[in-house]
């Protein structure tokens, strides 16, 4: 069922079962997998089904650390959430991502991959990627013209990404969702703050507001905030009536360890023999790109990341997405970047004249940021237009992300050599070992991940292996906000796995 | 009567396209054959060449530059030759098989890589014999001119 929150009756009180924040990807598909079953759920959406300028405001919020795209575009506030812009770019997280790395601070997840693992098929089919296929193997026995660069190498390896159509969530699941009969939802609706009892141990009520000044409560069970990392942080930090740090920040730790994939381009690759190159090219249903095996990078004391590789040509058509994604407004920016991407391409005719494009491919780095407490978000002293503070955003990164990124390079930069197959260039930024410096360019892959990570331990996390938030037994956190490490994969098919997982502890919790 | 002809111009335009034709076909097809062929490739005259391909010729003299500057003792032709010829079973560098120098130098250079041994100079990753071919590149320019 679908009700517009606006045409409630002021105070109105609302009593559910299971209260969703966040009607994006991770809210969408935890609401999916409860239809059918007894219990109701409530699933609250700040805007309508469409984008919407003035709900969209209440997401701006200052970049004090490293420069990043202005925030109010980096997320999209309507049902479906970022979903009615992403690019469908998906792969899973490897072993490693999970694992405690004695080279990485603060890494480790509290949970296993296997734990993981079990979700992925399903979130698979709700981001429409097709046959359940992730090795090298399948796609190269599927596709002839699909050749390895470094085939059978003891320090890199090929990781796959799928494309999905990009599936949007707000149309895709929008019947599902408003035609079943136990979920309920409220489109219009801000939450403005979480009221726990006097142990503050329990959340008791979810306060929501409109901009028509409107007011009302949600009385449920269990709450499950799922906005995003950037607005599960703020919703948590500006609970603070009865607790003033707010909620589940007993110890500093809500908003930190904000990561973002570190994207940027960063070298060339440029081979003795004209190669396509196919496996690594973007196309509509998975390509390969050129990872670091995990042996490896233990060795070399980095994190994890892929190199991916486009025509250098026409790589050098395009300008860096912090140069594209400039303005306030998500609609103009994603507009900006088509055009480009569009003006970008080789003509199919004149590119098999052109004598390099071939032989020289650009390199873009997609790299894991190491987590890092003082990159974080926290509340401005600005409000939204219901009185909610702001987010501001500090993105931090560390020294072993760049000198990740360049060991990275190096190293293709050997194996290509050694393989008589051609040489690499890394760009200006990463020739000085010493130099901890960015790039004009370098940018984020608009994923925001961190600050409700996922630990045992309450001193650096904020909930514990099951998304719970530390000391709040029905207060739960969904998606990538819940992530410790971050890995170079794409967020979006893991917080759904994530999300689907958390679902499922919550069907045990309530004997479903 | 019909009229059978209601196109006066179909038959030249008919044999205007035809020459069209066999006009891109004669000069498109040997414009294909030279661009996926080595026709036009001029034979190797030296471990140098597969490194100007690759980073250019501005770029390998400036590094060649940058490792005469580097290392003194192999600011001249003689003793970068000889470094290049190490280990090698080749005596002299300026008269012997090119193909077996090229040969040599690039195992030389590969076996570098496989080792880890290179360094970053002028962003290219590169092995020590590759910046003594650059080396060599810079010298032979220099003395040139």
């Amino acid at each position: 069922m679908h009700i517009d929150a606006r045409d409630l009756e002021n105070n109105a009180t609302i009593e559910t079962d299971i209260c969703i924040i966040g009607a994006g990807p991770a809210g969408i598909s935890i609401a999916l997998d409860w239809i059918g079953k007894k219990e109701k759920v409530v699933l609250l959406e700040s805007a309508g089904f469409d984008y919407d300028d003035k709900i969209q405001d209440s997401y701006k919020g200052e970049n004090t650390g490293l420069p990043y795209y202005p925030l109010k575009s980096t997320r999209l506030h309507y049902f479906g959430g970022t979903s009615g812009h992403w690019g469908g770019f998906c792969a899973k997280l490897d072993p490693i991502d999970i694992e405690k790395r004695s080279w990485i601070t603060d890494s480790g997840w509290p949970i296993s991959l296997d734990e993981l693992e079990a979700f992925y098929p399903k979130a698979h089919e709700l981001v429409e990627l097709g046959p359940y296929q992730w090795s090298v193997d399948y796609w190269l026995d599927t596709k002839p013209k699909f050749k390895q660069l470094f085939p059978h190498n003891d320090y890199l390896w090929d990781k796959i990404w799928k494309i999905s159509p990009p599936t949007r969530f707000g149309k895709k699941y929008r019947e599902a969702i408003v035609n079943a009969p136990n979920i309920q939802l409220y489109t219009f609706a801000n939450l403005t703050n979480l009221t726990t009892n006097a142990e503050g141990n329990l959340v008791t009520e979810a306060e929501v507001k409109n901009l028509e000044g409107k007011s009302y409560t949600v009385k449920a069970k269990q709450f499950i905030l799922a906005a995003g990392a950037i607005q599960n942080a703020r919703m948590l930090l500006a609970a603070n009536k009865q607790q003033p740090g707010g909620l589940g920040n007993q110890n500093d730790v809500v908003g930190r360890y904000f990561m973002e994939h570190i994207e940027v381009r960063s070298g060339e690759l440029w081979l003795v023999e004209p190669n396509d190159l196919a496996l690594y090219m973007l196309n509509m249903e998975a390509r390969a790109e050129i990872a670091v095996k995990p042996a490896m990078q233990k060795q070399l004391g980095i994190t994890n990341g892929t190199i991916s590789l486009s025509p250098l040509d026409v790589a050098n058509r395009l300008r860096a997405h912090s140069k594209s994604w400039a303005s306030d407004d998500p609609r103009q920016n994603i507009a900006a970047v088509q055009t480009e991407n569009k003006n970008a391409e080789e003509n199919k005719i004149t590119k098999r004249f052109k004598k390099h494009y071939h032989i020289a491919y650009s390199m873009f780095s997609r790299f894991e940021s190491a987590p890092n407490r003082d990159s974080r978000v926290f509340l401005d002293t600005k409000t939204d237009a219901m009185g909610t503070p702001l987010a501001s955003l500090h993105w931090a990164l560390s020294e072993i992300d760049k000198k990740s990124i360049r060991r990275v390079h190096e190293l293709i930069g050997q194996q290509l050599g050694a393989a008589g197959l051609g040489r690499v260039k890394v760009f200006k930024f990463l020739e000085d070992p010493h130099n901890n410096g960015w790039s004009e360019g370098t940018s984020g892959g608009w994923h925001h991940m961190g600050t409700t990570r996922m630990g045992t331990d309450p001193k650096t996390s904020v909930v514990d292996a099951n998304c719970q938030v530390h000391g709040i037994s029905n207060l739960f956190c969904a998606g990538s906000s819940c992530f410790p490490t971050s890995g170079a994969a794409n967020p979006t098919l893991s917080l759904l796995a994530l999300s689907l997982r958390l679902s499922n502890y919550i069907k045990g919790k309530m004997s479903v | 009567m019909d009229n059978l002809n209601p196109h006066p111009y179909s038959l030249q335009r008919r044999k205007f396209i035809r020459w069209l034709a066999m006009g891109a076909a004669a000069i498109g097809a040997p414009a294909l054959v030279f661009n996926y062929s080595n026709l036009l490739k001029p034979d190797a005259t030296g471990p140098e060449d597969e490194l100007i391909e690759l980073c250019g010729d501005k770029a390998l003299f400036s590094i060649g530059k940058r490792w005469t500057e580097n290392n003194p003792a192999e600011n001249n032709l003689a003793a970068i030759k000889a470094s290049l010829l190490k280990g090698s079973t080749i005596a002299n560098y300026d008269n012997c098989n090119t193909q077996q120098l090229i040969n040599f130098v690039h195992a030389k250079s590969k076996a570098e890589f496989a080792r880890m041994e290179t360094m970053i100079t002028d962003g290219w990753v590169l092995t020590q014999t590759d910046c003594r071919i650059a080396a060599l590149h810079f010298l032979n320019h220099s003395q040139n001119t």
